[in-house]
């Protein structure tokens, strides 16, 4: 049975952030309270830092 | 990264943040890498410093070099004889000024570097033009003083999205927005374009002239509909591309690709 990660706090607005089952370090997801955007520092335990700020040279 | 896992396949996470590499030395980690690294020179600096370690990185840093750099990705192009548009570089903001009375306007400036349409301004006349370059003249960045300018082309409101994975395209895309810059990351969507011979043709020429071996080749329609490649993406987003396509698993078709790829 997958493990589904709960209980990421967001470091913004200390909501809690549900992480799929398959959640990767250094993934970015959404906390849908505030709606910043957050990386995944760690799933063990589960832990969220703000995303890095985008950059001039980012894009596809 | 989960499609390689139901491939078996086995992986690490190079982070670039961390990454550093001493040249001349025994690499230790990874033969193979796919860069999937956001931001442009990291991720042309990764690639480079990795190769000259001896791993082999997909794309190549000569394909991000060349995709990665709007006026170097034109000039590719226009040596592969593609059709693309009327495009000029200046470097310097006087010069420019002067190549946009013979480019004729409305036109198009654009950053050499960067992408999601940041940046990307389209000047309608003179006056406008000469409060752009001012603004540009005031950047810091001594790459930024080099102006890519180009005739504004086509239907405003889409373009065409061709993602190509081993020379092959999987399938293409209109993307439509509110204004005339039609990334998704501006909020456009994605929405089935039929891959006609055409548009195999260009994308398939246009990743093979930058090098890249996954690519997201971008088109668009002049205002008689006669296609011309705008740009090639060697770090593709395909979450768009990949809504309107549900027949086509873009990840599985890249690993197809690095095992291909690992194994010769």
């Amino acid at each position: 049975m997958q493990k589904t990660v709960y209980g990421a706090e967001c470091p913004e607005c200390a909501a809690e952030v549900t992480l799929e089952a398959d959640a990767r370090v250094s993934e970015i997801v959404e906390c849908v309270e505030c709606r910043s955007e957050l990386e995944i520092e760690s799933t063990e335990p589960p832990t969220l830092i703000l995303a890095p700020e985008v950059e001039e040279d980012w894009g596809e | 990264m989960t499609a390689l896992e139901k491939r078996g396949g086995v992986f690490e996470h190079l982070d670039p943040r961390t990454l550093s590499v001493a040249g001349g030395t025994t690499w230790t980690g990874p033969d193979f890498v796919i860069n999937r690294e956001v931001g442009h020179y990291r991720a042309l600096y990764a690639a480079s410093a990795l190769e000259c370690v001896g791993v082999t990185v997909v794309n190549t840093a000569a394909a991000t070099h060349v995709s990665g750099d709007k006026w170097h990705t034109s000039a590719a192009l226009l040596k592969a004889g593609l059709p693309t548009p009327a495009t000029s570089l200046a470097l310097t903001s006087d010069a420019a000024l002067k190549a946009l009375d013979e480019l004729g306007y409305p036109a198009v400036i654009k950053p050499l570097v960067g992408s999601w349409g940041r940046l990307v301004t389209k000047v309608t006349d003179r006056e406008v033009a000469t409060a752009v370059l001012e603004h540009i003249e005031a950047l810091p960045s001594p790459q930024a003083h080099i102006v890519y300018l180009q005739a504004l082309v086509g239907k405003a409101d889409r373009d065409i999205r061709v993602v190509v994975v081993g020379g092959e395209p999987l399938g293409a895309t209109h993307r439509r927005g509110d204004e005339w810059r039609t990334n998704v990351a501006r909020g456009a969507v994605s929405e089935l374009c039929p891959l006609t011979d055409e548009i195999t043709d260009l994308a398939t020429r246009a990743a093979a002239a930058v090098g890249a071996d996954i690519a997201g080749v971008d088109l668009i329609e002049d205002e008689e509909g006669r296609l011309t490649v705008l740009e090639v993406n060697d770090r593709v987003e395909f979450r768009g591309f990949q809504s309107a396509h549900p027949e086509v698993d873009v990840a599985d078709r890249i690993v197809d690709l690095l095992l291909a790829r690992a194994a010769s």
